[in-house]
């Protein structure tokens, strides 16, 4: 029987396609996540009302497109939890894999995943003021910050993507430790319970979401999700599989 | 060429040596049944071979190369066990066409006339299958996978008596075809024994013996005759198993050098002497307690 030489590259190459027909359904729990959270915009559960009186009523209904943002991030943390689960696992191990190469086409399809769930994010908003422009009569709409132009909708696609990717990649990590230690999982509870009280989490929610600066944004964002997935290749790189 | 290579390997869970320093070696294009009771370390040795666990002690080869967390003996090396995992919205035939993606010997034609053959629908999903099916379906995987290594660990539970007859018969025939190195655990020895051609019976983690099967066949002798003419057989020989009968009877299963004459010498005193089943011989071998049953219903 001649023997099969392959290289890391060709292999997460053929990971990452097998994944994408493999969890192909993931995008659709996205798009199911993003009309769910449309119609919680749509419905004014996140809106603002203000005052009125008997001449006038307005509300102030900012930023409609948050809730769907906050649907798809938290629906994309959820999925990258599942990948990290045993049993997700376990199915790259089924056929030709390393660990260094199930890592990086998990990485590939969470890239991927992130990309989609920022498009369709940034044009859900879009549909939403669509929808409200139709329905809620266009005379009562203010025009500022309402009509996009192109280069907003890419910009916010592109922070929408980078902000679901950061979620991922701490959650990728965090996944991975688990399966070292179920004390990580403590761990991490403690964490997420204890940190948003202490003056760190203010620091970084300043640090990612008070950057005004676009390229800035980017890079730190960047750097932090390469430091996450990196560490995840390194916790996971020496585990066993299978077992 | 040797594919596999394991010396004084050890694997522990805390402070079970679930396989205990364990050497063996086995060569190219060689079908080897791995046997063994339950607990006996088969799982594990065989995890340890395809790279999934990591050695507590000793060294594998398998190509030449630690197959832990290795690509180039995962691309050469198939494990098909019962547990396998694909995910639950694919098609067998899409898994098929994946294979064929990643093992570029894959027999996509064949493996689909072999899904024909054993009734499974191409547009089934994995996780639809009944137990002996999804058995079926992971074998037929197995075999048309044509990896330099193939590995399987209890390929036919589930499955019924039919068609595991006829699934060893296909690898068999698929194997002169193509030959290549197989590893295979079971416990139904006597369906397997016809394609074997080595036998590596383990006991406590341990390697108990490791030779061809023919001469597996000739390792023990069976003696069954009154107790005092038995027993002046036995010349000082390990006695494998023991059974009375009546009063004064006794069925006797002993080591042998040479079997063919020790079985002119029973025949001479009358005594009814008889090869051993493989599969007979592999439980005496593995025994934890001589006595057996008995042993649990006895007053003692």
């Amino acid at each position: 029987m001649s023997l099969v030489k392959n290289n890391l590259m060709t292999v997460v190459k053929k990971q990452y396609v097998f994944k994408l027909r493999s969890f192909s359904r993931f995008f659709l729990v996205i798009i199911a996540t993003q009309i769910l959270g449309m119609l919680f915009a749509l419905s004014n559960a996140g809106g603002m009302s203000a005052t009125s009186n008997e001449i006038y009523s307005f509300s102030i209904d900012y930023n409609s497109s948050i809730q769907v943002f906050i649907f798809t991030i938290a629906c994309v943390a959820g999925i990258t939890a599942f990948l990290n689960l045993k049993e997700y696992k376990d199915i790259d191990f089924t056929f030709v894999s390393n660990r260094m190469s199930s890592n990086l086409s998990n990485i590939g399809f969470l890239v991927s995943l992130s990309l989609f769930g920022a498009i369709t994010s940034a044009l859900s908003g879009v549909s939403i003021r669509v929808i409200k422009y139709l329905f809620i009569s266009s005379s009562k709409i203010a025009e500022i910050g309402f009509f996009l132009t192109p280069l907003e909708i890419m910009c916010s696609i592109g922070a929408t993507f980078l902000y679901i990717l950061l979620l991922s990649s701490v959650v990728y990590f965090c996944t991975a430790i688990t399966r070292i230690s179920n004390v990580f999982i403590i761990v991490i509870l403690a964490a997420v319970l204890l940190l948003p009280q202490t003056p760190i989490f203010s620091n970084l929610v300043s640090f990612y979401g008070k950057e005004h600066n676009f390229f800035f944004f980017m890079i730190k964002t960047m750097i932090t999700e390469v430091l996450f997935f990196l560490a995840s290749i390194l916790v996971s790189n020496n585990m066993e599989v299978r077992g | 060429m040797k594919v596999i290579q394991c010396d004084n390997v050890t694997k522990s869970y805390k402070k079970f040596n679930a396989v205990n320093k364990l050497s063996f070696s086995i060569e190219e294009n060689t079908i080897t049944g791995l046997i063994g009771r339950n607990g006996a370390g088969k799982t594990t040795l065989l995890k340890l071979l395809s790279g999934f666990l990591k050695t507590t002690d000793g060294k594998i080869k398998i190509l030449n190369e630690d197959p832990f967390n290795n690509l180039f003996v995962s691309s050469n090396t198939i494990f098909i066990d019962e547990n396998m995992n694909f995910s639950k919205q694919l098609t067998l035939d899409e898994i098929l066409s994946a294979a064929k993606g990643f093992y570029p010997n894959f027999d996509e034609i064949m493996s689909r006339k072999l899904l024909e053959h054993f009734s499974l629908t191409q547009s089934k999903k994995h996780n639809e299958l009944s137990k002996g099916m999804t058995s079926t379906f992971n074998m037929i995987l197995g075999i048309a996978s044509h990896c330099a290594l193939t590995i399987m660990d209890e390929p036919t539970t589930g499955m019924d008596a039919a068609v595991r007859k006829d699934m060893y018969k296909i690898m068999l025939k698929d194997y002169i075809e193509n030959p290549r190195t197989i590893l295979i655990s079971s416990h139904h020895l006597e369906e397997l024994e016809d394609i074997l051609e080595y036998i590596l019976l383990l006991k406590d983690g341990t390697k108990y013996l490791h030779m061809p099967i023919v001469d597996l066949k000739e390792y023990a002798i069976s003696f069954r005759g009154k107790v005092e003419a038995v027993n002046s057989l036995i010349k000082g020989r390990k006695v494998l198993y023991e059974e009375s009968f009546g009063k004064d009877s006794i069925y006797l299963v002993i080591e042998t050098n040479n079997f063919q004459e020790d079985m002119s010498e029973a025949r001479a005193i009358n005594i009814d002497a008889k090869s051993v089943s493989t599969n007979d011989l592999c439980i005496y071998l593995t025994n934890p307690k001589q006595g057996g049953i008995n042993y649990v219903f006895s007053k003692e």
